[in-house]
């Protein structure tokens, strides 16, 4: 009924079409790397014969198979749910916090599971004698309890609840709780390698297990942060506007911050602390399509998949069979457009 | 009361001190009644309790509900508000601007309707801002800025429109323009209109009604032309306040003390 009006800013199916191109592509790209490399042809007969009804000659051994199905895309399945969750929980933050320099890490979340993950290499009992891993158990707690430490802190301020009295709470817990990290580290440092891998993240895996550990919560927060976007929107004209029209901004904050929270302390716990994934692919949303979280969560849903894959993948090449931490790649490719968005950026919104 | 509003023993302190004190006051249905008063006097402070923040003691109604308790989406479907300085988020186009003004009137988590989406164009066509809807609003001028802040009121669809100062940016043209326009929308949608205003001009011009506020509480409230005399202002303001008659229309201006 709009015919030959200005576009407004929709979702457009072809946007979608280009993430889902790009994270299909980076999928099967990553699938092909590596010591024993595939055609692309025969990942696709794979995953295709897999379907239901469907029997197809792939044409790959039994050796390859399991290459490809045990090895490489458990890892493939991590990388596209980490950076997923990560973007999506990185939008969320700036969202809520109208700070475009916000990231998934910034209430205490990072700290919290650094310290967790300390506790558990440096005190927790040998992995073989648990039923479950204590290590993603700790991680998974502590950035919890970060955040909710953050919040617990900001809503005793007893005016002027803002968002910008949670960023300040979130800032001194994670300085707190990095002191304390620090210190357990430097006291046991016996362990100091091991703490320090996990703090710069990795996505290797032992197969299916921690896919299967991270993808409820995942789903989970994703849906929520997915259905609030356009809450978002109407977050960024302030808290009394957004009152005005209608909504409650202290509960919105909440629940978004709680289960974008949720889903980042679940994929921190597997893949350790991979930083800039969710301040650099939020903004590169933004910078192609516009300010509007209508468009920039879906969108760093599938940029954030594809973001990682292609980072663990020069991850484990560039110095094969030796692997480079997650962390330091992204960071290699982070902080370079990290100062490019401070450039741009107008400073911090609040 | 239907769509009017209704104030009483309306008081809010802010860390123990009062800034409003004790107001009880009445604004009919399709009425404009004009806030005047000093800086600090409390005009935005009564403003926003219409609008239910800050919470405030006594009892505020709107179409005769309390507004303290009724929720967020219901006071949105009743009252928009402008505020004196409206956030423009950088980045964000003039279209989905304005479609923040429909918040209301979607459910919590769902998506606009085609029913919002033609409510949009239809502010922006009133407006006559329609080839500005792809633009960023943080890359408008002061008088499209509130012109596209208009569009979103009206988008909101409320029977009651609440005004902090919205055209005290603007010259004395687009003032004026801005001013006319919501008076037209008053007029067409039967809307009720409550203002804060510096100018005292513009307010005898396009208010029913003013009440004059000083130092929280209420000092006159009647007729421009009641209200805006020579003895209620010198009180308030001071005391080189002239109120001229020109072509039947109130002017009010402070005059320089030349005489020394």
């Amino acid at each position: 009924m709009n015919a030959g009006r200005p576009e407004s800013t929709h979702l457009k199916w072809w946007w979608i079409a280009v993430g889902v191109g790009l994270l299909v592509a980076s999928v099967v790209g990553a699938a092909m790397v590596g010591a024993f490399p595939i055609s692309p042809r025969a990942i696709v007969a794979s995953v295709l014969d897999r379907l239901p009804f469907v029997d197809i000659d792939t044409g790959l051994s039994v050796r390859e198979e399991a290459i490809l199905w045990e090895i490489r895309m458990p890892r493939i399945a991590l990388g596209v749910i980490v950076g997923s969750m990560l973007s999506v929980a990185g939008s969320a933050y700036q969202g809520v916090f109208r700070n475009p320099l916000a990231d998934p890490y910034l209430l205490g979340a990072g700290a919290g599971a650094g310290l967790g993950a300390t506790l558990a290499i440096a005190y927790g009992p040998q992995t073989t004698s648990w039923i479950i891993d204590p290590l993603p158990l700790a991680a998974f707690i502590g950035a919890i309890v970060g955040v909710a430490l953050a919040y617990v802190l900001g809503y005793s301020v007893r005016s002027g609840r803002t968002a910008v009295t949670l960023i300040l709470a979130g800032v001194a817990v994670a300085a707190f709780l990095t002191a304390a990290q620090t210190f357990l580290q430097q006291r046991e440092s016996d362990t100091l390698r091991e703490v320090y891998g996990w703090i710069l993240g990795s996505l290797s895996t032992v197969g299916w297990g921690d896919v299967r550990l991270v993808l409820p919560y995942v789903i989970v927060s994703l849906g929520v942060v997915l259905a609030g976007r356009r809450l978002m929107d109407v977050l960024s004209v302030g808290d009394v506007e957004a009152s005005a029209l209608g909504i409650s901004p202290g509960h919105i904050r909440l629940t978004l911050v709680a289960f974008a929270t949720l889903g980042t302390a679940a994929v921190v716990s597997v893949s350790g602390l991979i930083g800039f994934v969710g301040i650099i692919v939020p903004h590169t949303v933004r910078l192609l399509t516009g300010a509007s979280y209508r468009i920039i969560v879906p969108l760093s849903l599938l940029l954030g998949g594809a973001f990682l894959v292609v980072a663990d993948v020069i991850a484990r090449t560039v110095q094969a069979p030796f692997e480079v931490p997650i962390g330091v790649v992204t960071a290699f490719f982070g902080a370079p457009f990290f100062a490019l968005v401070l450039r741009r950026s107008k400073g911090v919104v609040t | 009361m239907r769509r009017g509003i209704a104030l009483d023993g309306v008081t809010v302190a802010y860390g123990g001190t009062e800034v409003v004190h004790d107001v009880t006051l009445r604004v009919e249905e399709g009425e404009w009644l004009t806030l005047i008063g000093p800086n600090g006097a409390g005009k935005s402070t009564l403003l926003r309790t219409i609008i239910g923040t800050p919470p405030a003691a006594g009892e505020v109604l709107v179409g005769g509900t309390p507004i303290a308790t009724a929720r967020h989406r219901h006071r949105a479907r009743m009252v928009a508000y402008v505020p004196q300085q409206p956030v423009f988020p950088e980045g964000l186009s003039v279209f989905d601007y304005v479609l923040l003004g429909r918040t209301p009137h979607m459910g919590f988590l769902a998506s606009e309707s085609s029913h919002d989406i033609g409510e949009v164009w239809e502010a922006l066509d009133v407006l006559e801002l329609t080839v500005f809807a792809g633009r960023d609003v943080s890359t408008l001028s002061g008088g499209e800025f509130q012109r596209v802040a208009m569009a979103r009121v009206l988008a909101q669809d409320a029977p009651v429109l609440v005004l902090d100062e919205a055209t005290a940016s603007l010259d004395v043209a687009r003032q004026h323009q801005v001013l006319e326009l919501v008076d037209a929308i008053r007029r067409d949608r039967g809307l009720t209109v409550v203002a804060a205003m510096h100018d005292l001009t513009a307010a005898a011009q396009f208010s029913d009604r003013v009440a004059l506020m000083d130092a929280g509480a209420i000092r006159a409230v009647g007729p421009p032309s009641h209200v805006l005399t020579e003895h209620e202002l010198r009180e308030v303001y001071e005391p080189s306040i002239r109120v001229l008659d020109v072509d039947g229309s109130i002017v009010v201006v402070s005059m320089r003390d030349t005489a020394g």
